[in-house]
């Protein structure tokens, strides 16, 4: 993040740029691996690192609008967004569900 | 870089107040906050004066009117971990227990978290603001999320200490040793607010430093507890805290001290609150009542008032469990 008077970046450490740990994830997740052969590469293997970053925030996005009705486009969705996201939310329409597929 | 500076590691209590009182010597106990500060030239150090060797300032002993000694260089570790204090003051053992990372809780000390600086990064980045002696303070139009809404003014800092507003809630003593000798001081009464003083956080005077924690001998039927909000689960600082030391007789209370963390540049106690709710029952129209006396007088800056409805939600939760 960067002071918006000076310019100078702020969050220089690790207090400041809040980057998520393992305690913030959830304690029950279940984690199922699919085998599925690559045809696409020499050797069949296919990699599991990068891609697993691409639908976080989205699904992160999609969690806070089944819980609230709100579509969030800015990450991260920190708890002080949503609040004032909710906050500046016009009250729904009578009869409109929220959230859910 | 790290500056160059002498490193002494005095043998006695007087001989580290004496070294302590030159120009430009800081103290060191965990060194946790004081790497931190010189590396990031938040203030530079002539000489380091160790305080490692000085045991008498170290464990935690039972004191002739009931209550507990905490020396200062105890670990915060040590104090998450003690029988008697999980059992008597469990505000105080479960704001120790939330302090920053295990490897920051057995390294750093009781004394250093109540006199660590603040985290506010204008005052730790390349910033002239009102507490390194410029003239303003860059929070206020600035990126102040984590900022005060309470006691702001010349600065608007939060208090980074989790045990503070516990020792405050317990209604602990701090006893301290300079220059002009040894003196107490209410844990209340040992912050300084930014108007008062915005360069310095604590009474302490050149050469000072805090020796002793004095707890009070436990009060029949209190509980006691401390509430931390952050933005994450690990290693971090409160969004907003709220340590409290209650006693209920018969359905209601008979006393009760509020102080929150993360919202004030001291820990800030909810004495108008306090006064409402002692003498009552506790019922949800008090709680109402409560919660929004709390925040009256909050002044937001433009990225904190989030910390408005968190103050009012962590009071209701507490009040709620008096109950």
């Amino acid at each position: 993040m960067d002071d918006k008077q000076l310019g100078k970046v702020l969050t220089v450490n690790l207090h400041d740029y809040k980057v998520p740990t393992a305690l913030d994830a959830p304690a029950d997740k279940t984690v199922l691996t699919v085998d599925l052969h690559d045809t696409f590469s020499s050797t069949g293997a296919k990699g599991v690192g990068e891609p697993a970053t691409i639908p976080t925030a989205p699904a992160i996005a999609s969690a806070v609008f089944h819980a609230t009705g709100l579509r969030l486009t800015d990450a991260p969705m920190s708890p002080a967004r949503v609040l004032r996201a909710l906050q500046a939310q016009k009250p729904a329409p009578a009869g409109q569900k929220k959230g859910g597929a | 870089m790290l500056e160059t500076f002498g490193y002494v590691r005095p043998g006695t209590l007087a001989e580290a107040v004496r070294l302590l009182s030159a120009p430009g010597a800081r103290a060191h106990a965990g060194g946790t906050d004081l790497v931190g500060c010189l590396r990031d030239e938040v203030f530079h150090a002539k000489a380091v004066v160790s305080l490692t060797k000085l045991e008498e300032l170290r464990g935690i002993a039972p004191t002739a009117d009931g209550g507990l000694r905490i020396g200062a260089l105890t670990t915060i570790a040590e104090i998450a971990a003690h029988a008697a204090i999980t059992a008597k003051y469990a505000a105080l053992a479960q704001a120790a227990s939330l302090v920053a990372s295990p490897q920051l809780r057995n390294q750093g000390t009781i004394g250093g978290n109540l006199c660590q600086r603040p985290r506010c990064w204008y005052f730790r980045g390349d910033y002239a603001c009102t507490r390194k002696g410029g003239e303003m303070c860059y929070a206020i139009g600035g990126e102040n999320q984590y900022h005060a809404i309470f006691g702001g003014g010349a600065c608007w800092i939060v208090h980074p200490s989790d045990t503070a507003p516990a020792l405050v809630a317990l209604d602990a003593t701090l006893r301290l040793a300079g220059p002009k000798g040894a003196r107490t001081v209410p844990a209340g009464k040992f912050f300084v607010l930014p108007d008062d003083n915005a360069r310095k956080e604590t009474v302490l005077e050149a050469g000072e430093l805090v020796t002793d924690v004095l707890l009070p001998p436990p009060v029949a039927g209190q509980t006691s507890a401390y509430r931390k909000v952050r933005a994450r689960g690990s290693w971090d600082f409160a969004m907003a805290g709220l340590a409290h030391a209650s006693i209920v007789k018969a359905g209601k209370v008979a006393d009760v001290r509020l102080v929150l963390s993360g919202v004030a540049p001291i820990p800030w106690r909810l004495q108008a609150v306090e006064k409402l709710v002692i003498g009552q029952k506790i019922d949800a129209k008090l709680i109402a009542k409560a919660t929004e006396l709390a925040v009256v007088g909050a002044k937001p800056l433009e990225q904190n008032a989030y910390k408005v409805p968190l103050v009012r939600g962590i009071l209701e939760e507490a009040l709620g469990k008096l109950i």
